[in-house]
């Protein structure tokens, strides 16, 4: 580890910490119902944020495998995709806990909720197809296939169906994400750190994922 | 002021917050335990980290 390609994980630890800090410290907005649950904005919506950054990282991948049959960008796909997959699941149950004490249940019937469910069943599709293979090349081609079109479905799913209807979650149904009623300056400052960090944390963790996936694939084919 | 002004900011006092808790409460202590756990797990991953750096280069 040189310093050179170390940065980014020292920073995005940097700023989990200040996040892990300033997120309980920090002045937030008085409003009525959310209280102090405003804070979970720092901790539940980076989930999300870096979901989406790794899902994109893994169906890049996959796209690069397809063009060069390189196994290592397989790799790379397959441990993207779960560590955004298990962000995924820690994003649902941090909102459900969050949604249970503000809209009065941890699951209610709202449409961005639903879109997640499917979004992440889809996700579940890709993990129990690679398991089906035996042969490794075959395995990779059409879990590449799959991720793309899983990414595909994904992507719509939650960032348009819930704003063609009407969600609970703010940003949905019409109006912008985060507008200026609901986080002032100061929390911004904390937000985007938060954000920021949990990408970096989340792309840190998939790539060493995908390089522990390497080392056993290479151990078996010695 | 506009009327939705004053409204919010009429409504807004009454809302509960946890005031007290970060002046008297010892909530610092808090902060810095959780302050804490994040390094320590952060750190455990630079530890990973530098474990597979070693694996590879074997």
């Amino acid at each position: 580890m040189t310093l050179k390609n170390t940065w980014w994980k020292i920073l995005g630890a940097i700023l989990l910490v200040y996040v892990s800090i300033m997120g309980l410290a920090g002045e937030v907005p008085r409003q009525p119902i959310l209280n102090e649950t405003i804070r979970n904005v720092y901790f539940h919506v980076p989930m999300w944020f870096s979901m989406m950054t790794l899902m994109t990282i893994s169906v890049w991948r996959s796209i690069q495998y397809l063009r060069t049959g390189d196994i290592i960008r397989d790799q790379q796909a397959i441990a993207f995709a779960s560590t955004a997959f298990y962000l995924g699941i820690l994003g649902f149950i941090t909102g459900a806990i969050w949604g249970k004490f503000t809209w009065g249940s941890a699951l209610p019937a709202d449409p961005k909720l639903i879109a997640v469910e499917v979004g992440l069943l889809i996700y579940a599709a890709y993990f129990i197809l690679r398991g089906s293979f035996e042969d490794e090349q075959k395995k990779a081609r059409l879990s590449a296939v799959y991720n793309i079109f899983a990414f595909a479905a994904f992507m719509p799913l939650v960032w348009i169906l819930p704003r063609v209807t009407d969600s609970l979650h703010p940003g949905n149904g019409g109006n912008p994400a985060f507008g200026k009623y609901d986080m002032d300056n100061q929390m911004r400052m904390v937000f985007y750190p938060a954000v920021i960090g949990w990408v970096l944390v989340g792309i840190w963790v998939a790539s060493l994922k995908a390089r522990i996936i390497k080392l056993e694939y290479n151990k078996l084919n010695q | 002021m506009s009327l939705d002004l004053i409204l919010s900011i009429l409504l807004q006092s009454d809302v509960v917050m946890a005031d007290g808790l970060r002046q008297d409460g010892k909530f610092w202590v808090v902060i810095a335990v959780v302050a804490v756990v994040t390094l320590g797990i952060l750190l455990y991953l630079f530890l990973l980290d530098k474990r597979v750096s070693k694996l590879e280069k074997q």
